[in-house]
């Protein structure tokens, strides 16, 4: 495997050390290498892991500069880590290393609401700021599959979009300022809290979505929008893959500005109806669309797309204002990153012929899968993955 | 596709390199907002090409030129398709029998976050669960603690999109540290009181009289200690028209499964069976209950079913709030039974902040008061707080388990000045109603 590195990345003796100083900089509490810790934090939402060496909980930019200058100092990776739901792998320690959990700075500092900004620490929780903001009426637009429980600094490094993308644009569309801690443990204020910025290269937009390999954040400017008046969700069902294709080009040169759209196929819609109880109609696709804006627009959007669609070859087209029903949509859609799973275990559990419309009755499959087939599973050797035990005289108990 | 499959594996990479062919031959990304980290970075470099590349290592290297921060991923990434990093596609020793380790990425999606160590979460615990298993750490201290401070309140399994059985994997995990010989003095005497008394505390005495009756009720070790109450349960079903039968019982077998002794449990299940082979009963331990319908596939009624059944109205003039005990709410879904028995007693129920399904554990389920106690206190007055918060004057509960706990808690919030609240069993607002 080449340069994937499977001893321990420091000397037993100078990891001790190094363990002891970053106690010095966070708190006993707050310094983890206890092995049931280190497998947690081996893995975020990928289908990767790789042990980490020790894991710290900053709770100031100050420390978060102190570990950063250890690192070099022993010349050990690290690695910033948020609510660990990143799905390619983000934060797997590949070498080892530290890892730095911000899930203990976790403040809004401060709602500039009529500056169109709020500064927060990056553990903050997506779904938690928007609960903040909605009391003054205002919204943080991106919205990932784990906006419950993702971090603003994960968003950040990650630049994570979600459904409005399409309206609203990605959390980079968002990001005014950071501050950073450079990798040399500098601390540095990229970006401004002003609307306009021509001041130098936009460094602050080079870190959004850099995955950590350039510095760690440590405070996030974050633009904020008014929350629309009105919103509607509508669910337009197709027979063919290709006309709800077609629908989405057509509504967007309506013009109608969709405050987000997302397709399903057939395994899609019986994935999310199987693991999350939708309740959708089995058709080959189905059109999620969502409006939002003043009330007036809205209505004139609903009916523009729903002529759209029926002109579109659309099976049948229904709109909901419900805010329960709608919420009840997209989060389904939302979960459909788990979804598959489910549905595919249970359909492994008891094989039952699929429906499918739209096809010729050729096509009908049944999806009774090949069972696991041990005798064809390889064994992965365990070799010299595992990490010796350490003891640091931290203990593990809660907080 | 089946992850434990080479084959599948091997399919999966042609079938994403061809796609990512179309996407780029389209103009297309090869991420939209997932990154590329390690799993997409080999599609990325083909879509920016060398040079690109090249320039973001020139940024990284000016940036960080010793190379500490997240190092080999994205442009740095060089290993092309993931094999090595990946979770074993291949179940460890032990695992052939054990269909909840099959799917090995859908544990892997189990996300949220508590302000404790991620160990202490559900996905920490399904992970460490799984480094045991496929023997990636060794069963030790720390490994004891994340599985051991498990309350099994179930509530990561209602949370969790996959639906993933955290509990289950939990026990599972359990009985491996037992077999390595980790269980503790205070565990293995509750198992050795189970196999010589029958029950949990280890009394000789049979509490409860053996009576004949039409239909079957089991007692459950908690009420059996607890002989008033008990009999209270059995006059009140009395008065609503049963004829409780009531044989010498021992132990569901509950604690044995969930502290991970699973050959004793074995053996148990097989006396019990047969000390207690009846189809249909009614139960007074909401644990017993559930346990009755998951493991015996007895259809067990949980007595608070029963009186809701022939409840007579009544005018009890209280304010009470409810705590669903968690093998009774979560477990088997009776959320709402209580809630309407209560109010068919007259009483005024206000509901706490988190109640039916979002309700929080009294902290004394899953074994948590044989192994820290601390714990299981701290979790006990964080519930009995959002009681407080209702202004009711009595907490009622259905679990003989949770009214020790709530109790426990709420003297020792009203010692601290923190408030005042009663904690009952529902069989006593119900004896008031009958009597």
């Amino acid at each position: 495997m080449g340069t994937v590195k499977t001893e321990a990345t420091l000397a037993p003796e100078k990891m001790d050390a190094l363990i002891a100083k970053l106690t010095e900089v966070c708190g006993a509490n707050d310094v983890n290498a206890t092995q049931a810790e280190l497998y947690a934090y081996a893995s975020d939402s990928s289908i990767h892991r790789a042990m980490p060496d020790v894991i710290v909980r900053p709770e100031t930019t100050q420390e978060v500069s102190e570990i950063v200058k250890l690192a070099n100092e022993y010349l050990i990776p690290i690695i910033g880590r948020g609510a660990g739901t990143a799905l390619c792998g983000h934060t797997v320690p590949i070498d080892g290393g530290i890892i730095v959990d911000f899930q203990k700075m976790n403040e809004i500092l401060e709602k500039h609401i009529e500056d169109l900004y709020v500064v927060v620490e990056p553990g903050v929780i997506c779904d938690d700021l928007n609960k903040e903001l909605a009391k003054d009426g205002f919204f943080f637009p991106p919205d990932p599959g784990s906006s419950h429980s993702c971090t603003i600094g994960g968003m950040v490094i990650a630049n994570a979009s979600g459904q409005r993308a399409v309206k609203y644009g990605a959390t980079r569309d968002f990001t005014m300022g950071l501050e950073t801690v450079l990798p040399n443990g500098e601390i540095v204020q990229m970006g401004t809290r002003t609307v306009k910025d021509a001041s130098g290269l936009q460094l602050a937009r080079l870190m959004v979505g850099s995955e950590g390999v350039l510095g760690l954040v440590t405070k996030i400017i974050l633009k904020v929008v008014p929350k629309p008046q009105k919103t509607a969700s509508a669910v337009a069902t197709f027979d063919t893959l290709e006309k709800a294709a077609k629908c989405v080009g057509d509504i967007i040169k309506a013009p109608v500005v969709a405050a987000r759209m997302e397709f399903m196929d057939n395994v899609c819609i019986q994935a999310v109806n199987t693991a999350q109880n939708m309740g959708l109609p089995d058709v080959e696709s189905i059109l999620l669309i969502g409006v939002d804006g003043h009330p007036a627009s809205v209505d004139d959007e609903i009916r523009k797309i729903e002529e759209i669609c029926k002109a579109s070859g659309a099976l049948d087209v229904r709109f909901t204002t419900d805010p329960k029903e709608e919420a009840k949509l997209w989060s389904g859609r939302k979960a459909m990153t788990c979804s598959p799973t489910t549905w595919a275990s249970r359909c492994r559990r008891s094989p039952r012929p699929r429906r499918r419309s739209g096809r010729s009755p050729t096509s009908t499959g049944s999806t009774s899968r090949p069972t696991a087939t041990r005798e064809t599973a390889t064994s992965t050797p365990r070799s010299s993955w595992t990490r010796r035990t350490r003891s640091t005289g931290t203990t593990s108990r809660r907080p | 596709m089946d992850p434990t499959n080479q084959e599948h594996w091997d399919n999966v990479e042609k079938a994403v390199t061809e796609v990512y062919d179309v996407v780029l031959s389209l103009g297309g990304t090869t991420t939209g907002e997932h990154g590329s980290a390690i799993t997409k970075a080999q599609f990325m470099h083909k879509e920016r090409g060398k040079a690109q590349i090249d320039a973001m290592k020139a940024i990284k290297k000016a940036w960080d030129p010793n190379n500490i921060m997240n190092p080999h991923k994205m442009m740095q990434w060089e290993n092309g398709f993931i094999t090595d990093l990946r979770y074993h596609v291949c179940p460890g020793p032990g695992a052939e029998d054990r269909e909840l380790w099959d799917w090995n990425t859908e544990m892997n999606m189990c996300t949220f976050t508590e302000t404790m160590w991620d160990s202490k979460s559900g996905r920490g615990r399904v992970l460490v669960s799984y480094g045991v298993l496929h023997g990636d750490i060794p069963i030790d201290e720390s490994t004891v603690d994340t599985l051991y401070s498990c309350t099994m309140c179930r509530d990561c399994w209602r949370r969790c999109p996959s639906k993933v059985k955290v509990h289950d994997i939990v026990k599972a995990a359990r009985a491996d540290h037992v077999k390595a010989g980790m269980a503790s003095a205070i565990q293995k005497g509750v198992i050795e009181n189970i196999k010589k008394t029958g029950n949990i505390f280890g009394d000789t005495e049979v509490l409860v009289e053996p009576r004949e009756g039409t239909m079957p009720v089991f007692i459950g070790c908690q009420y059996l200690s607890r002989p008033n109450q008990t009999k209270r349960y059995l006059k009140i079903l009395e008065k609503l028209g049963y004829e409780p039968k009531v044989v010498e019982e021992i132990c569901c077998g509950y604690p044995m499964e969930a502290l991970g002794f699973k050959d004793e449990f074995e053996a148990h299940k097989q006396k019990l069976q047969q000390l207690f082979p009846f189809n249909e009963c009614i139960t007074l331990c909401p644990t017993c209950t559930a346990y009755f319908r998951e493991e015996y596939g007895i259809d067990a009624k949980h007595v608070v079913e029963v009186f809701l059944e022939k409840a007579p109205e009544a005018a009890l003039d209280m304010k009470v709030t409810y705590h669903d005990p968690c093998d009774l709410s979560r477990a088997i879904g009776v959320y709402q039974e209580p809630r309407d028995l209560l109010k068919k007693l007259g009483v005024d129920l206000v509901e706490m902040k988190q109640n039916k399904n979002t309700s929080r554990c009294c902290g004394a389920g899953g074994g948590i008061l044989m192994y820290d106690n601390d714990l299981a206190d701290a979790l006990g007055k964080t519930r009995v707080k959002q009681a407080l918060d209702t202004g009711a004057e009595t907490l009622v509960t259905a679990c003989a388990t949770c009214e020790a706990a709530l109790k426990k808690a709420a003297t020792t919030l009203d010692e601290e000045g923190a408030g005042k609240i009663a904690v009952r069993n529902i069989s006593d607002l119900m004896w008031k109603a009958v009597k």
